[in-house]
């Protein structure tokens, strides 16, 4: 199958019929925002069709060692893969005791990237930033002592940033995502992964609301004074994480990861039936799809009022719908996740053995086909929206699987270096548009190297027929008549 | 008799408003890979002495009124393949809206991207004459995807061997060595250059075809450019 303009209507017609409800009231009231967050527990438990409007202080840990983890000697092997699968699970095993005590929520952990909101004391966000430095901490400490006794580096670089953002949860069982859309996410996020010096760093935003003395200078660099983490650190308690770490710490029997290659397509993969003894593994293709612009566009719609909040929502919502739909539907891709308004999905090609340049194509289709409905998209919700969609793919040999507790609280995982490097790839957009990873271009065939390395996302049709797609109907012309192919004569006027 | 033909087989996406002995004017839709539908293309054909030309029936109204990269002519008429207007009689004349669907097709990818589509063109001006030889030369050989990679990209054997032609010659250097082209006589052995030569070598004419390209090139310095192009030599 392949993308379709009508069917692409339809289906963000349908998209728009199950838009989350942003209740005015509770949107902009923080304190019943999180009364109904506390009522029903884990923010990961909120309800699917809600969005809420949620105060607190975001935390990411960025795990440093994770990159070096990931190859062994530079190739990337079923052994290194359950090695960093492993290193994975322990540090994911520690950070879901954050959602087990009342310390804080887990949201979301996206391969070497962990990210947690700490919204209590409510309404004191000095309180709120001090229980999330304590709680970096305290984390930090226990990846330390983890990591000596599971033989792992644990280093962690820590963001915090402090405010308001919009929260909504989609999906179900195994595939459901909460994301948290505005600045303190993406402050926080961008943070953690800006250097490869660990600790724990505060936004600008975040020092100014922190209580007084919490940061000074060194060397010309704002750092945290010790006193105050020190300070934090009694002042807030973590038990049920010190009785997680006690716990993983006598827990030397890792999780055996065993891989197979999964049936194609690799939208058939579902979550729920993947544990470590049955992971899959095999070449694909990595695309992180990222609407660009559209932390300033919920920011605006933060501060607007219901109104734009709601706009937001709506329009958000019908965009990542239906990107999945396009990678799912039309492209036989599979959603690894949502992250805050990115999507990471996998495909990959052939059945029996890897094909690089088939896959690579097939991602470059996708691609171009999610810039195509990402147009009907705003045109349907947002026509004035100063929002981009860029797009970065990576190809490489990846492993699936679940990683942390059983049940409804393990982590969908698709960690290899090419899910690393399709991520960053995405970051090094400027604006909209697509760019290929260093692997991914190599595998490419010429055409799609030549077109498609680094630059605008064109529309499915216009792909199709640069890409000579077997739906093209220019292709299927040329190919029954070869003689209609244009030509220009030498120069003549009429 | 030429208008008339085509006015027989008009194929559903175009609708023939109004039609004299001389000329047609065509509204003409089409549908692309994905069922959407292009612009409505406001054309007319006419027919002159012994070829029918077809262009925007107010030239620039939606397509550049002069653009070698969108094989559009001076004139402002369409290039919809080699020889495309002659000779259009009632045998001939389904091919022709053929090729006007294919053109109109590729002119709207070219609109969004500023490129045309790769296989669904030849190359300009006398070369284009060079490149359907060297495609049968090609496609005898077994190497008619090789061929066109070195077309397209400017890599595969063809295109390396383009840098082992003598320029004074025009033919490959090194005549009674193995030919780069990979061409065996029928016992299975390869085939001096010099013989290749006789035959047809498509690394010889690759080199032709381009250096016809650059002679076109060169004939059209000065001419405006619509600026519609990715790679459009005339760009300033």
């Amino acid at each position: 199958m392949s993308w379709n303009a009508d069917r692409a209507k339809s289906r963000i017609r349908e998209h728009l019929k199950t838009v989350p409800a942003v209740d005015g009231n509770i949107a902009l009231d923080s304190a019943r925002a999180l009364a109904t967050v506390r009522k029903s527990g884990l923010i990961g438990r909120l309800p699917v069709r809600q969005a809420f409007l949620v105060e607190g202080v975001h935390l990411y840990g960025q795990l440093l060692d994770f990159d070096d983890l990931v190859a062994e000697s530079g190739t990337e092997t079923e052994a290194s893969h359950r090695k960093m699968l492993r290193f994975l699970s322990m540090h994911y095993r520690v950070w879901d005791a954050i959602v087990d005590g009342d310390d804080g929520d887990r949201v979301d952990y996206h391969g070497a990237r962990l990210h947690a909101v700490v919204t209590s004391p409510a309404g004191n966000p000095a309180a709120q930033i001090a229980k999330a430095v304590a709680l970096a901490r305290r984390l930090a400490e226990a990846a330390q002592k983890l990591g000596q006794v599971h033989g792992f580096p644990s280093r962690i670089r820590f963001g915090i940033d402090h405010g308001r953002c919009l929260a909504m949860t989609t999906g179900r069982s195994h595939e459901k995502d909460t994301l948290f859309l505005g600045r303190p996410a993406n402050h926080a996020a961008k943070l953690a992964a800006a250097d490869t010096q660990e600790g724990i760093f505060l936004t600008d935003t975040a020092q100014r609301r922190a209580k007084p003395g919490a940061v000074r200078k060194s060397a010309g660099r704002t750092v945290l004074d010790e006193s105050y983490v020190a300070e934090a650190v009694r002042n807030f308690a973590f038990d049920s994480l010190d009785r997680r770490v006690a716990e993983v710490a006598l827990d030397i029997a890792a999780p055996q990861f065993h891989f197979k290659r999964p049936p194609l397509p690799l939208s058939g993969v579902k979550f729920a039936d993947l544990t470590p003894a049955k992971s899959v593994r095999m070449a694909m293709a990595s695309i992180f799809a990222d609407i660009d612009g559209f932390t300033h566009f919920v920011d605006e719609a933060i501060e607007g009022g219901a109104n734009e909040i709601r706009q937001a929502v709506t329009t958000v919502h019908v965009i990542r719908e239906e990107l999945n739909s396009v990678l799912k539907e039309d492209f036989d891709g599979k959603r690894v996740r949502f992250i805050g308004d990115c999507i990471h999905g996998c495909v990959g090609e052939d059945e029996r053995a890897d094909n690089g340049p088939k896959t690579v194509r097939q991602a470059v289709m996708c691609a171009n086909a999610m810039r195509s409905s990402f147009d009907h998209c705003l045109a349907a919700v947002a026509p004035d929206a100063e929002i981009d969609l860029a797009v970065g793919i990576e190809y490489g040999v990846t492993p699936m699987t679940r990683l942390g507790y059983r049940g409804d609280h393990s982590v969908r995982c698709a960690a290899s270096r090419a899910t690393i490097d399709a991520e960053r790839t995405q970051q090094a957009i400027e604006g909209g548009g697509i760019r290929l990873g260093v692997v991914a271009r190599q595998v490419a065939e010429p055409v799609v190297r030549k077109i498609f390395a680094a630059g605008p996302l064109m529309s499915f049709d216009a792909a199709s027929d640069l890409l000579a797609a077997p739906q093209s109907p220019a292709v299927r012309i040329v190919r029954s008549e070869p003689a209609a192919r244009s030509h220009t004569a030498p120069s003549r006027r009429l | 008799m030429s208008i008339a033909a085509l006015a027989d087989t008009a194929p559903g996406w175009a609708e023939l408003r109004r039609i004299d002995a001389r000329q047609a004017d065509i509204d003409a839709v089409v549908t692309r890979s994905s069922g959407a539908f292009t612009r409505v293309f406001e054309l007319v054909a006419v027919h002159l002495a012994h070829e029918i030309r077809v262009l925007e029936r107010i030239r620039g109204a939606t397509l550049p009124s002069s653009c070698p990269d969108r094989h559009i002519n001076d004139d402002g008429s369409f290039c919809l393949g080699l020889r495309a207007g002659e000779g259009i009689t009632a045998v001939t004349a389904a091919a022709w809206w053929t090729k006007l669907h294919s053109f109109l097709l590729c002119q709207e990818t070219a609109a969004e991207s500023g490129l045309w589509p790769a296989g669904s063109q030849i190359s300009h001006g006398e070369a284009g004459d060079i490149e359907i030889r060297a495609e049968g030369a090609a496609s005898g050989l077994g190497l008619l995807h090789v061929y066109r990679e070195a077309l397209e990209f400017d890599i595969g054997p063809i295109a390396a061997g383009v840098s082992k032609i003598n320029n004074a010659t025009g033919l490959l250097r090194n005549g009674r060595s193995a030919c780069l082209c990979g061409r065996t006589d029928r016992r299975g052995n390869a085939l001096l250059r010099r013989e290749c030569h006789r035959l047809g070598c498509p690394i010889v004419f690759e080199y032709q075809r381009r250096a016809a390209v650059d002679r076109f090139w060169v004939s059209m310095q000065g001419r405006p450019c619509c600026g519609t192009m990715r790679y459009c030599p005339l760009k300033p």
